[in-house]
């Protein structure tokens, strides 16, 4: 979902970036709330944090010869909710612009919004429509999770579609064709992601102590 | 066990995809930028990454690093939050 380098012309760029900045501002902010008032919500930032880190570094093979990687946002917005993991994904973003060169500081506001914004609220959403209809919490996780994924994929087609639309069919037409090249890719990873986000949120449900360090706290704030 | 099968899933998707053959895997990433390329043949990007692996650093490396950074604090905290537990009690 990385846009690259240079890839979205100036005025889109800036417009993105703008459109990010808040949601970085805020979720630092919400970030550092929590902390205050209650330390051990460090823990589960900082677990949200590291999950993104490993999981957005895992190129894994997917269908037609190519690849792509898992976001795990939606996991951190289940266990912290949507606010942090705008900050959180802008901090692994820049790391793989600077280090990786995939990405870019340009387009950094434009990854920021799909998988630090779009994707975590996602994810959130249907958690706690899941959560209304009573279904099981592995069905909750996994699809928040699996469709949290897509939908960050899913606004890296529209940004780039908007970006270069097709000369003859407009933006629709370059929107198909960018969702050619992300969504076919990213169903088989989007998959593996909602389930490897089960497996995590049941082996945290093991632990006693998780209650009390605020993860899982967005669960008892849809309980409420 | 459970990570044993997510590992199997993961994979499934590259035995399926080259039948046997070894097919070097494209990024989406960069599937896109063909794409743009497609449609907007007069567009150049006007910014360069600052600084692009090579050499000792290469991709797979630092794509290492960034997962092992991550694990390694994923690990901590589980430890962490383990201890407190075993001290405090449930």
């Amino acid at each position: 979902m990385h846009i690259m380098e240079g890839f979205l012309p100036l005025g889109h760029a800036v417009a993105w970036t703008a459109a990010a900045a808040p949601f970085v501002v805020a979720g630092a902010r919400q970030v550092g709330k929590q902390a205050r008032e209650n330390p051990e919500t460090k823990i589960g930032t900082g677990m949200a944090g590291a999950f993104v880190f490993v999981l957005s570094a895992l190129k894994l093979p997917s269908v037609a010869g190519s690849c792509s990687h898992p976001t795990g946002t939606g996991l951190g917005a289940i266990l912290v909710g949507p606010g942090p993991m705008a900050v959180l994904s802008c901090i692994v973003l820049l790391f793989q612009a600077l280090l990786l060169a995939h990405g870019g500081l340009t387009t950094l506001g434009a990854n920021t919004f799909s998988m630090g914004v779009v994707g975590p609220w996602v994810a959130f959403g249907v958690f706690c429509l899941c959560r209304r209809a009573r279904l099981p919490l592995a069905v909750q996780v996994f699809l928040a999770a699996a469709l949290g994924d897509l939908a960050t994929y899913l606004t890296t087609s529209c940004q780039l579609a908007l970006a270069f639309p097709d000369p003859t069919h407009g933006f629709l037409g370059s929107l198909a064709k960018f969702m050619g090249v992300f969504m076919v890719t990213q169903v088989p990873l989007a998959i593996a992601e909602g389930v490897l986000s089960v497996m995590v949120v049941q082996a945290l449900r093991r632990n006693p102590e998780v209650a009390s360090t605020g993860l899982l706290q967005a669960r008892a704030g849809v309980d409420a | 066990m459970g990570l044993a099968a997510w590992i199997l899933l993961a994979a499934a998707p590259a035995a399926w995809a080259d039948g046997g053959e070894a097919v070097e895997l494209k990024g989406s990433d960069d599937r896109a930028a063909e794409a743009v390329a497609e449609i907007a043949p007069g567009y150049r990007p006007w910014a360069q990454p600052l600084w692009e692996p090579g050499g000792m650093f290469s991709e797979e490396l630092i794509f290492t690093l960034q997962a092992a950074t991550g694990a390694l604090v994923l690990g901590y905290l589980a430890g962490f939050l383990r201890g407190k537990t075993r001290r405090e009690g449930p």
